[in-house]
């Protein structure tokens, strides 16, 4: 079938909707709904047979949904509505929850249902929740949804508040006034909920210091302790841990409120940063921390306490699994220092395989845009961050002590993509998506890419994947070589399968020669080029991304970071995406606006 | 040409050495332009520094290091870590050595990829000012004529496409945001270029004020290069029936040797040349 999918952006689940439908053979092009003009533009040139809106927050003009079917990917179950879905579910703490794919109508939500899912809730961020179970029971619910506009014989449900598995209802948006904290009065269990049900977006909103800032990234702490509810006690590693009534919390992020946005020429002549964006905390509160004491932790931290952790370590059956776990993926200088120091920690343990097990909701999405954009000189901090993040990749391509292997549950992007493929084996989870590519960054890209990718798909498909940056699914990336095995979409056989293949590996009895093959193809390798020009080769490339001065500088980078960062929408879609638009592989070089990823 | 100031790296273990150096060359320039001195007292400290520092790691125009730091021959590491870990040509390296007996100017000239080779006993402010001069013009020399060929390069890449021409142009054409008090503009038939991201009027403006001004003709078919006081050039490339009028007006805070002004001309010509090729829509 010819689907037309219209998002607001090009996030996680478009992209997931989009390999999905796209490996099951239909013929797919993307409208961003930058306007009613831009989706009536795109309906008329792809002439669809059936259009889904994986993630739309704006209304589809009604001569749109009027003429062709329509399918709305609702985040809840049969029967609610309103756009704050998922914040209701989590604030309310529902044991289950869902996804209902249906037809657009006058009414919001309110049209037939054509398929739902449903999953288990669990505590966790918004965000998370969207990019994990949201995700994998809307592609099921499209997935089977297109089946069954494809058998034709299908009768949609309307909506029926009478039937008995109706359950959701409409409800309002969710407001500031419903998400605020009383640090009087809310226990630890009441501000995580609070914290999660707007994480992401929009923040809760909060004072510190007299000053107002959207609160994210919410951590139970479970020894630290403060008198005064809603004070700061302790910071480690950009957080900030807050008194509660009943214990304590770190929140790792800030937003400043109400600052203006201006666009990036403006700014540039402007001189003035404005750090209206998500950063991490004691970034944002900078001089107003004061003396409050720092609470170290170990840098191979190997408890199960609960407090806020980025890197931590567990070791089981001679298999050592090291997890980094930084927001939304992104590793600035200060982290890749640490998760540097934590590497060569975990190689000296006396186990025979180490994991790479990266974050619950991304592997790693390479350098760390938003701390660039703050920082004082952004082309220095970005030299920065490119060289700590290429230490790590060189450290764990280096490692000749034991077989490593990179786990992949998360998604993984740009730079993180690349570091993947610093281990020895790339096990990944079945509904992952990658995106490996810098273009849509203005960059040329480090991290040894041009080492390890054609490696391991070979100089036509590195081309091919970097030059166009498309998302890449799992079944394709096998494939191609790109990774080795896919593991189980669901967390808990994910795991199980993890670990009984780690653990078969190091008790192989092949152990030893897998090991020394290993050590003669890197020796091998070093030979042909050492790994040093190709490091050499790329920050060549990047020096010109940061600094170039003889003609001037790139400024495509600096442009694609800063709308990045401030979530500037893009112009149009992206040639790549909008099939419709009829535009030939040339333009695929000419992209300019980032994606808002 | 787009420097404030020329960087330099002395690399030293002997403090005063550091000092000393820094007192000779603090009032050094080269085209006007002071030098920026960085230090470091051994090789890991100084490769920390390169990549710890976008400017000592990407545009370091001048180094010195000293042979014997931590190791007999760490100096001579850092040379093959700058030239070959970095992948670095451009910087100009001079080899400073106390114990001439360690590391024979022969040898290291033929093993490593140097500039020069002086003993620390030879080093006087002067030895020092004419080093640094003259390495200073054969780095933006050398530079310069790297990034021509480079932007010939995308600019030939580009074929007919002149949306390709227009991203092959971007970096030359749209200021970043650390030089914005050096703008530039790109000209082509009377249209300026990313009109919708520099300020296009000013361009217009200086444009008028040079009309009128005496330039220094750069060959025969009428193109020429004028410079006003306030440090605004312009390279302009006529008009002729094979190439579009293409012109390059910027601010730079110095005035280019012949050199540089020649290899600025000729990407402007290809770029006139280019555009004439090239059309619209492709």
């Amino acid at each position: 079938m010819r689907i037309l999918l219209i998002s607001s952006s090009y996030n996680g689940l478009c992209q997931r909707a989009h390999v999905e439908l796209d490996g099951l053979g239909h013929d797919i092009s993307i409208t961003l709904a930058l306007s009613p003009d831009d989706v009536r533009r795109a309906v008329a040139l792809f002439q669809p047979d059936l259009i889904i809106c994986p993630f739309l927050k704006e209304k589809i003009p009604e001569d749109v949904w009027s003429r062709h079917l329509c399918i709305i990917v609702h985040p809840g179950i049969k029967g609610d509505r309103g756009p704050s879905s998922l914040d209701w579910a989590i604030m309310n703490g529902e044991g289950e929850w869902g996804v209902t794919a249906l037809a657009a109508v006058e009414e919001m939500d309110a049209g037939d249902i054509w398929a739902t899912a449903t999953f288990e809730m669990r505590p966790g961020s918004k965000a998370s929740i969207y990019r994990r179970e949201v995700t994998r029971a809307a592609t099921r619910a499209i997935v089977e949804t297109v089946e069954r506009v494809e058998s034709r014989s299908f009768v949609p449900e309307p909506l029926d508040y009478s039937q008995p598995d109706v359950r959701g209802q409409l409800r309002p948006v969710m407001k500031q006034v419903d998400r605020k904290i009383d640090w009087e009065v809310d226990k630890v269990e009441t501000i995580l909920r609070k914290v999660h049900a707007g994480d992401s977006a929009p923040g809760v909103l909060d004072t510190i210091n007299g000053e107002e800032y959207y609160l994210f990234g919410i951590h139970e702490e479970g020894r630290l302790r403060g008198w005064q509810p809603g004070a700061i006690i302790a910071h480690r590693h950009g957080a900030i841990c807050r008194a509660a009534i009943d214990g304590a919390v770190w929140i790792t992020h800030l937003k400043k409120k109400n600052i203006e946005k201006s666009p990036f020429y403006k700014r540039l002549l402007g001189r003035q940063k404005q750090l209206d964006f998500k950063l991490p905390a004691t970034m944002v509160l900078r001089d107003a921390l004061g003396d409050i004491p720092e609470s170290p932790i170990d840098p191979l931290y190997m408890e199960d306490g609960k407090t806020f952790k980025e890197i931590w370590y567990e070791e089981q059956n001679q298999v050592g699994y090291l997890h980094f776990d930084f927001h939304n993926g992104a590793m600035g200088t200060e982290q890749c220092r640490r998760l540097l120091d934590a590497y060569r920690l975990a190689v000296q343990r006396p186990c025979k395989v180490l994991v790479l097990m990266g974050g619950t909701d991304f592997w790693s999405n390479g350098v760390h845009l938003n701390i660039i954009e703050a920082s004082d000189n952004p082309p220095n901090e970005s030299w920065r961050n490119i060289n700590a993040i290429d230490d790590v990749v060189r450290e764990i391509i280096t490692t000749e002590n034991k077989l490593t292997i990179s786990s992949v549950w998360g998604g993984a992007g740009a730079g993180g993509a690349m570091a993947l493929l610093a281990a020895d084996r790339v096990w990944v989870r079945e509904g992952v998506i990658f995106n490996p590519h810098y273009k849509t960054m203005g960059l040329y890209g480090s991290e040894y890419w041009t080492y390890l990718l054609p490696k391991r798909v070979g100089p036509v498909k590195a081309l091919e994947l970097t030059e166009t940056p498309l998302p890449l699914g799992m079944k394709k990336a096998k494939a191609i070589g790109y990774i080795d095995e896919i593991l189980p979409d669901a967390f808990a056989e994910y795991m199980a399968q993890l670990r009984q293949k780690a653990e078969a590996l190091a008790a192989s009895p092949d152990y030893e020669r897998l090991l020394d093959g290993k050590r003669e193809h890197r020796q091998r390798d070093e030979k042909a080029r050492p790994l040093s020009a190709y490091r050499a080769a790329e920050l060549q490339h990047m020096k010109m991304n940061f600094a170039g001065k003889f003609y001037g500088g790139e400024v495509n980078y600096h442009e694609a970071r800063y709308n990045f960062v401030h979530k500037i929408r893009p112009k149009e879609t992206a040639a790549y995406l909008a099939k419709h638009m009829r535009l030939d592989m040339a333009r695929f070089n000419e992209l300019r606006q980032p994606l808002a990823y | 040409m787009f420097f404030k100031h020329w960087p330099v790296l002395l690399v030293d273990d002997e403090p005063d050495v550091l000092t000393i150096s820094r007192l000779a060359m603090k009032h050094f320039d080269v085209y006007g332009l002071p030098l920026k001195i960085y230090t470091a007292a051994s090789k890991a400290e100084a490769i920390d520094l390169m990549n710890d520092n976008v400017e000592v790691g990407c545009s370091l125009a001048v180094a010195f290091l000293d042979v014997v730091m931590e190791t007999d021959t760490a100096g001579l590491e850092l040379c093959d870590y700058i030239r070959n870990d970095m992948g670095n040509k451009l910087t100009q390296i001079f080899i400073r050595t106390g114990q001439p007996g360690l590391a024979p100017e022969r040898e290291v000239i033929d093993k490593y990829d140097i500039n020069g080779y002086f003993s620390k006993v030879e080093a006087t402010e002067d030895k020092l000012y004419s080093l640094v001069k003259s390495s200073v013009r054969q780095y933006l020399s050398y530079g310069m004529a790297l990034a021509t060929i480079d932007l010939s390069n995308n600019l030939m890449a580009a074929g007919a496409s002149r949306r390709k021409i227009l991203y092959a142009l971007s970096p030359v054409g749209i200021i970043s945001p650390e030089q914005a008090d050096t703008p530039r503009w790109l000209i082509v038939d009377d249209q300026v270029l990313f009109s919708d991201e520099v300020d296009a009027d000013e361009a217009v403006r200086l444009l008028e004020q040079f009309r009128n001004q005496d330039g220094i003709p750069l060959d025969p078919a009428g193109d020429r290069y004028v410079r006003n006081e306030d440090g605004y050039q312009l390279i302009q490339v006529a008009r002729t029936p094979a190439r579009s009028e293409a012109m390059f007006l910027f601010k730079s805070p110095f005035s280019p040797p012949d050199i540089v002004i020649n290899l600025m001309h000729s990407f402007v010509k290809q770029l006139g040349i280019a555009w004439h090729h090239s059309k619209e829509e492709d």
